[in-house]
């Protein structure tokens, strides 16, 4: 990674040393190397190399305390050492020095010696910030090497720990600052969500309900983990947290596709079209409300209807097997045998597709709030 | 993410672009239209508004009080087209631009409302509505995604609006997701890596199942024996899995394994401590925790074990001066604050005892309303130093 020219002595005693170190180093004798070259540095104590090569080693063995103070020595007696600073301000920040370490560290980052050493100091300086509450800066720098590396999996682990760490710490400031508040009564009630424990979600959801009923999006969340819960009761407790959602937000189009769904799914097929129409109205690229509408008109017999609105969900993504199924049924409601049988064949390879991907605990489909999804389970032929 | 709508804009902001040079008709519907927002009749207001506009649509304040009604009512589409018409006709409106970004935004159409949203959140001054903005810029940014935009509002916003619950929450829903979106990136592109078996052990050490977040250090230590911390990390799990002599002697023995390899882990050198605390010998605690400061001088946790060994030793001096140094270093610790309240105590500097008690039990009702929602992102990669029960 790093090669730093170690000049030959013309002193005997200093050349036995200096072979006798290489030698050591050729075999990856790190700890025989270093005693070569401690002895080089008190025989030849001008020479910034012998310290240089001796922190080299000494960061190799990872004892960051021992090569720092060679490298320190080595910078003094030769300030332009290639690359020596940087391998300093590692030390330094490998030993929690991080103050110390930044400005090396951000010009090594800069003009770094090699892509892989770039990387590895990006990776100290999110540290190095995190360490010093330096959130903003941690967080720039995780975005700069995320882009810079989006499938290195080191650097996915230390910017999902970062993100993770700050999320604690702002939650921590919020329950200073507004403890009992609907603010963090609703983000417990998320984090239940996401963990899948709707009761608690819905306990917490109801907190923030008795502290401000009229908090657009909360009566649609408090809907959406009712509808989650295993209960005979949950559709029409739901139904009515939607309602109460448009009451008090009418531009809410997941409500009014919520409530479009419970409709459909309750076999009022007029009132979901109106609600459908509702949510893809309010929201032209919500595919799911198209999707939605155009089963519906489909089951009310109006295939044609819902051709235009299959098309709208296709041009937000094509890749969905439920807008196939739906149109294979929207032909064969026009006689189109051709046409449905090719959609048909489209929605069984993208489910056979599906199938065969890895499902995740950590889906980032997920989010709390999210709207039930369009299926095809309980209509598939 | 979908984030609150203004709950309220004050009547007033709303009732700003008023004038009074109009016709008397005009100026009839404009007093009722302002008795009616004084009594919050905001429907008997937009009717007042509409009438004030037909009869002489170019008038900016008319359709701009409109749009703002419309705004109050939610009814945002309505508002975005009454405040994008006034703004036309008087662009110096800046609070109709104000509304009319956020109620764009709000009508679903983020992407049209960003010049407006941004030059809300530009401008300076007092505004009651530039958080709102900064906020649906966030969501913006977001959707897009663009993170690094997304942080650039987020920090702005915080510098702002320091202590904003709203803001907060934002912050804290951005970071979460973040969080989930780059180990969800993880389980993607290294399915098998010793980072993604660490991940689900620290995930279980969150949910307090030890013994199944040894197994995955375990397992990434197999994957990746030169992983820095994982022996730590594996150490730590065992150590939480039970306090029996063999726990605390494999635990001790993957410690002095990761110094082996990693010599500067001041981590491991701390959690020796522990581990020689535990088994009641404090010289040799101490030895180790002192060897955690040399190499991290900002070991807070080393720094308050160190306290506590040394009051138990009646080295009371010494232990304030490091105790002293870590509430310098972690002023929110608790336990830090607690443990020089105990060494004052020592000392018999009741006054400076109480103070630190008074901080200290301030903290820790702060913390004990911090709930589950933490226990997901919250994860200690050492044994935290805590006050015992018998304490």
């Amino acid at each position: 990674m790093f090669c730093i020219a170690v000049l030959a002595q013309g002193e005997k005693t200093v050349q036995q040393y200096y072979e006798e170190a290489q030698k050591a180093l050729a075999e990856k004798r790190l700890e025989a190397a270093a005693d070569a070259y401690e002895t080089l540095t008190r025989l030849d104590p001008k020479t910034a190399e012998n310290y240089a090569q001796l922190g080299l080693i000494r960061y190799m063995q990872g004892s960051f305390g021992a090569a720092a103070p060679a490298f320190r020595r080595a910078l003094e007696l030769k300030p332009g050492l290639l690359h020596v600073n940087v391998l300093l301000a590692i030390c330094l920040s490998e030993l929690g020095q991080y103050a110390d370490a930044e400005p090396g560290l951000l010009k090594g980052f800069q003009h770094p010696p090699d892509p892989v050493t770039k990387r590895l100091i990006g990776l100290e300086l999110i540290r190095s910030y995190s360490r010093r509450k330096q959130w903003d800066k941690a967080v720039q720098m995780a975005i700069k090497l995320s882009q810079l590396y989006p499938d290195d999996p080191e650097v996915l682990y230390h910017a999902g720990r970062l993100h993770g760490d700050i999320a604690y710490q702002t939650m921590q400031r919020l329950s200073q600052v507004a403890p009992d508040s609907v603010w963090v009564h609703q983000a417990a009630g998320e984090a239940h969500e996401v963990q899948g424990q709707y009761e608690l979600a819905a306990i917490e959801y109801k907190k923030v309900v008795e502290l401000d009923s009229a908090r657009p999006g909360i009566h649609f969340r408090l809907g959406r983990v009712i509808l989650r819960q295993e209960d005979a009761t949950a559709q029409d407790l739901a139904l009515a947290e939607f309602q109460k959602e448009l009451q008090v937000d009418p531009t809410n189009a997941g409500a009014a596709y919520e409530i479009g769904e419970i409709q459909r799914k309750q076999g009022r097929l007029e009132k979901a079209r109106e609600f459908f129409a509702m949510a893809a109205e309010r929201q032209p690229e919500f595919e799911e409300a198209r999707i939605g509408l155009a089963r519906t008109l489909i089951d009310l017999h109006q295939p044609e209807k819902a051709l235009p609105q299959i098309e709208s969900a296709f041009q937000l993504n094509s890749g969905n097997e439920v807008s196939h199924f739906q149109l294979s049924r929207a032909y064969r409601a026009l006689g189109k045998t051709a046409e449905q049988r090719k959609e048909l064949q489209e929605f069984q390879r993208l489910r056979q597709q599906k199938r065969g991907q890895h499902k995740s605990l950590l889906d980032p489909s997920f989010n709390p709030g999210d709207v039930t999804r369009q299926s095809v389970d309980d209509d598939t032929p | 993410m979908r984030l609150r709508v203004p709950t309220a804009i004050a009547v007033g902001a709303a009732l700003a672009f008023a004038q009074s040079d109009f016709s008397s008709e005009i100026q009839q519907h404009y007093r009722e239209a302002a008795e009616a927002m004084r009594l919050r009749n905001l429907d008997e207001a937009a009717e007042q508004f509409r009438a004030m506009v037909r009869l002489d649509p170019n008038l900016a304040e008319g359709r701009a009080n409109l749009g703002g009604v419309y705004y109050l009512q939610h009814k945002y589409p309505e508002a975005a087209v009454e405040l994008e018409a006034a703004l036309k006709l008087k662009p110096s409106m800046t609070k109709a631009e104000d509304l009319l970004g956020i109620s764009i935004a709000r009508s679903g159409h983020l992407e049209k409302a960003l010049p407006h949203l941004e030059n809300t959140c530009r401008r300076t001054g007092e505004n009651e509505l530039r958080e709102e903005a900064g906020i649906l810029l966030i969501e913006l940014f977001d959707a897009t995604p663009n993170l690094e935009r997304v942080r650039e509002t987020l920090d702005a916003l915080r510098q702002a609006y320091p202590d904003s619950p709203e803001v907060l929450y934002v912050a804290y829903r951005i970071y979460s997701e973040n969080a989930v979106k780059a180990l969800s990136a993880l389980v993607r592109v290294a399915p098998n890596s010793a980072r993604l078996h660490q991940v689900a052990g620290e995930l279980m050490e969150t949910e307090g199942d030890f013994p199944h977040a040894a197994d995955q250090y375990q397992k990434a230590l197999e994957k990746d024996p030169s992983l820095a911390g994982i022996r730590r990390a594996l150490g730590v799990a065992l150590m939480n899995t039970s306090q029996d002599d063999a726990s605390l002697l494999r635990a001790q023995k993957e410690f002095e394994q990761e110094l082996a390899v990693n010599p500067s882990d001041a981590h491991s050198e701390y959690q020796l401590g522990e581990i020689f605390w535990r088994k009641h010998q404090a010289d040799e605690a101490a030895k180790h925790y002192l060897r955690a400061i040399q190499i991290r001088p900002n070991f807070a946790d080393a720094l308050i074990a160190l306290g506590k060994v040394w009051t138990a030793q009646d080295r009371a001096p010494q232990a304030v001066e490091v105790l002293q140094q870590a509430v310098k270093i972690d002023p929110t610790n608790e336990v830090a604050h607690y443990r020089l309240a105990q060494a004052y105590h020592r000392l018999g500097r009741t006054q400076e005892a109480d103070s630190e008690m008074a901080q200290f039990r301030k903290l820790r009702e702060a913390s004990a309303s911090l709930s589950v929602i933490y226990q997901q992102v919250q994860r200690k990669s050492i044994t935290e130093q805590t006050i015992e029960s018998r304490e």
